[in-house]
């Protein structure tokens, strides 16, 4: 029986090794063989053997940044909303639908994207009468993490000890003094959490950001244009696109796996440095 | 806080309310920007497409839309009221405007006669050997018979092979074919024929899968299919060992959203738009097309 | 606001749902004093405590009827300003609970939230809280350090340090030594002695020699009812009610 748990586990291990190797080996080479300069220029033109993707990582960046903006403040005031200014009743029902936003698939949200949002930014937000774009996929993606930043930050308000609360409300301070000046950065480390998982999923996503960012390999100048992320550059080539293409697929692969490598090790940093903060302010004073 | 709630609850209701609207309310402008709509890189459709119209081999101008799927293409041309695209004659449907090209209806008849400028054979391609299978020489039989010219008529496509034959079925015949590659021949023809062919031979199998023309060189050439399927003409170099044969010829229409009032198109002023290198003459903005 | 602030309850009850957690309370609570509110377990003490400031409406199906003034108001009055009335009756808890952010931040947090930025007024009001809470000299040189950093007895003076920066003019402790060594209970109930001369304090209390030691009256709380209220001395050494009696002599409770 032992051997069964301990071939799951390694089994795990194993894939992750499969894919590390698999990107590397086939990745890094090709980054050498085009050299840095074309790999991570501006220009993306398959017939030119130009294989630059600089245009397509600050698409990404771009889109997960705005995305975070637009999605971290819609998702901290509904937890906020939902933990103390919403009657109970009301709280389970509302979660319950938003945790139903989880369980939608990406292309469904890349439909709401294309013909809702598009069309909307096209016909009526758009200086330059261009639906597609970051903010198009920064909307859909910021309803995309809203479910989890909802999720974990109300719980993370949740386990703030009540006597915080009473104790702010007992000097006379307001529901919403206390709750924005005590309980939320109370809740703070929870809520990185629910912010670092967000941005996870917000670079990863593929499926809904392809229906709506328009897919012109240019450099975003503005919200409003036709551009690409590094996730979009590798579905849209996948299954048509052969040989030395196919490995600059690859080779994209390798920079998004550094990203998330990225994010976690800061994520990690910052949990640490928390934890030692918490260790300190209990063991000094009198 | 309640009174946020309700003011934001009420924005969100007008928002939707909107987006419902202006999808039923495209009008076209002549003063604004042309939506370039193009296919993804590895499409079949796309490089036939660019080499027709003079820009064989070249990328894309910057700020384009790429549609995967004429799926996508169709629905951008219906919803964008200041779009153009290009997408095979036989999957238009009524839900955009079909231009002329250099003053030709794009029809069966004119890309027969070859005035129809814009189309291009959709082929199927294999190794010589994989002949040597019963059941794939007999496939490629039926694909020059007159039962199979009669789907192809049928589906919108254009037939070339003049004074076919019918099929004759042999009942002792039986296995699986493959096929693959070009969702231009893969999306409704290939199927169509498919269904013909299993009325003839109930004992063979054929599967049909996708992932473009460049899938179709690949995976022909490696073997993974029987038949790779490519809408393009035959580039050898992309598939060495491989000779091609052409079911149809395909047009490619140029769409446009039904709001806009252009008739027809030059070849000329196709290549202007699509143009990454066009610089000065290129066309950018609906007024210089539309008087 | 007005100018005085003795509290007077007449005719009041309390439900909880269902459950009639007080039942016809009369008391007057007079200015500059301390006034202990003793009796047994689940009696009501906290209960009417919390009355006082209006903690209570953040208990679901909570009914209060009868009177309950401070000074010439009525405070469950529908147009009374609830977080004024908490501003001018603090509260100190049994269980301590500073605010996780450091010493300055905890006592600045009320004057804050009553529109006070200055740094140098704020700096006056921390260091006179503490010094008044007795905690002046310990916490100078630490003002920044977290909070959570204390030892019980200090985390309780500053939660008074903190309840004090709010300007109050009654303090209401619930069991405010209950969780702390004698030392420290030793140096709170010798702050409340000097508290007193400037604020109203009224405080429950599980311990009846603290009750003799700091309180000038005392309320024996019994099942939801006042049963027994006036002077300290007269109420431990010459009771007037059995139940008092019986209470305080150690046969029940």
């Amino acid at each position: 029986m032992r051997g069964v748990f301990l071939f799951c586990a390694v089994f795990s291990l194993l894939a992750l090794g499969c894919i590390c190797v698999f990107l590397f080996i086939n990745g890094v080479p090709f980054i050498g063989k085009v050299g840095l300069d074309n790999f991570f220029g501006m220009q993306w033109n398959l017939h030119e053997a130009s294989y630059g993707i600089l245009s397509m990582i600050v698409a990404s960046l771009y889109v997960t940044a705005l995305a975070m903006i637009i999605g971290v403040s819609l998702g901290l005031f509904t937890a906020v909303a939902l933990y103390k200014f919403c009657p109970p009743k009301m709280v389970a029902v509302i979660r319950q639908l938003i945790n139903l936003l989880a369980g939608i698939p990406s292309v469904i949200y890349g439909l709401f994207g294309l013909i809702i949002i598009v069309p909307l930014l096209r016909d009526y937000v758009s200086p330059n009468g261009v639906g597609y774009g970051i903010l198009a996929a920064s909307i859909v993606l910021s309803v995309m993490v809203l479910p989890t930043l909802v999720g974990v930050s109300l719980d993370a308000l949740n386990a703030v000890p009540k006597n915080y609360y009473e104790g702010a409300l007992a000097l006379g301070a307001t529901k919403e003094q206390s709750v924005f000046r005590i309980m939320l950065p109370a809740a703070k480390s929870g809520i990185m959490a629910a912010v670092v998982l967000s941005i996870g999923r917000a670079i990863g996503e593929t499926m809904a950001v392809i229906m709506v960012i328009g897919g012109s390999p240019t450099i975003p100048t503005s919200l409003f244009q036709s551009t690409r992320t590094l996730t979009a550059n590798i579905a849209m080539g996948a299954t048509e696109l052969t040989g030395d293409p196919k490995t600059a697929l690859i080779a994209t692969g390798v920079v998004l796996f550094f990203f998330t490598l990225l994010l976690n090790v800061s994520f990690s940093l910052l949990k640490g440095g928390e934890k030692r903060e918490n260790k300190r302010a209990q063991k000094t004073g009198s | 806080m309640k009174k946020l709630f309700t003011i934001f609850s009420m924005a969100a209701a007008l928002v939707l309310v909107l987006a419902a609207a202006s999808g039923c309310t495209a009008k076209f402008d002549a003063s604004k920007n042309i939506a370039v709509v193009a296919r993804e890189d590895g499409s079949g459709t796309k490089s036939a497409f660019m080499e027709l119209i003079g820009l064989k081999g070249k990328a894309d101008p910057s700020g384009i839309i790429i549609q995967t799927g004429s799926a996508g293409v169709l629905a951008e041309g219906k919803s964008n009221p200041v779009s153009i695209a290009y997408e095979s004659l036989g999957y238009v449907t009524g839900d955009v405007k079909i231009l002329k090209v250099d003053g030709v209806e794009a029809t069966v008849s004119n890309i027969k006669n070859g005035t129809y400028k814009i189309s291009r054979p959709l082929s199927v391609i294999y190794k010589e050997t994989t002949l040597n299978s019963d059941i794939n020489q007999a496939f490629l039989d039926f694909l020059k018979s007159s039962n199979a010219q009669t789907i192809i008529e049928s589906e919108g496509f254009v037939s070339i092979v003049d004074a076919a034959s019918a099929y004759v079925p042999n009942a002792a015949l039986s296995g699986k074919i493959t096929v693959g590659g070009s969702t231009s021949l893969g999306d409704f023809l290939m199927p169509a024929l498919k269904t013909e062919f299993k009325n003839l031979q109930p004992n063979i199998e054929i599967e049909i899968s996708g992932g473009g023309s460049g899938t179709g060189y690949e995976s022909a050439e490696n073997g993974l299919f029987n038949f790779g399927m490519i809408s393009e003409e035959f580039n050898v170099t992309k598939a060495s060992s491989c000779v091609a044969y052409t079911v149809c010829k395909d047009g490619i229409a140029v769409i446009v959203n039904k709001s806009n009032p252009l008739e027809t198109i030059t070849i000329s002023e196709l290549k202007s738009i699509y143009d990454k290198d066009a610089g000065a003459n290129a066309i950018k903005k609906w007024d210089v097309l539309v008087k | 606001m007005d100018s005085k602030f003795n509290i007077t309850v007449r005719n009041c009850d309390l439900y909880y749902g269902d459950a009639h957690a007080l039942k016809n309370v009369n008391i007057d609570v007079e200015e500059s004093e301390v006034t202990a509110l003793i009796g047994p377990s689940g009696c009501g003490k906290s209960t009417f405590l919390r009355m006082l400031n209006r903690m209570n409406d953040l208990v679901e199906d909570c009914r209060i009827t009868g009177e309950i003034k401070i000074g010439e108001q009525n405070i469950y009055d529908k147009g009374t300003d609830v977080a004024l009335l908490r501003k001018n009756v603090g509260m100190v808890f049994q269980k301590p609970n500073p605010f996780p952010m450091s010493v300055y931040d905890n006592i600045a947090f009320a004057p804050r939230t009553f529109g006070v930025w200055r740094r140098s007024k704020l700096d006056n009001i921390v260091e006179s809280s503490l010094r008044q809470a007795g905690l002046w000299d310990e916490a100078k040189d630490r003002l920044r350090k977290n909070a959570m950093g204390l030892s019980g007895g200090q985390q309780q003076r500053l939660c008074i340090a903190r309840a004090l920066a709010a300007d109050p003019k009654i303090l209401l402790m619930d069991e405010p030594t209950s969780a702390l060594d004698p030392i420290s209970t030793g140096i709170i109930e010798d702050l409340i002695n000097e508290l007193k001369a400037n604020y109203t304090i009224v405080i429950v209390t599980h311990n009846m020699q603290q009750a003799t030691r700091i309180s000038d009256k005392t309320a024996v709380f019994l099942l939801g009812e006042i049963i027994e209220f006036g002077k300290t001395e007269s109420v431990f050494t010459n009771p007037k009610d059995k139940r008092t009696e019986n209470y305080i002599t150690g046969r029940f409770g």
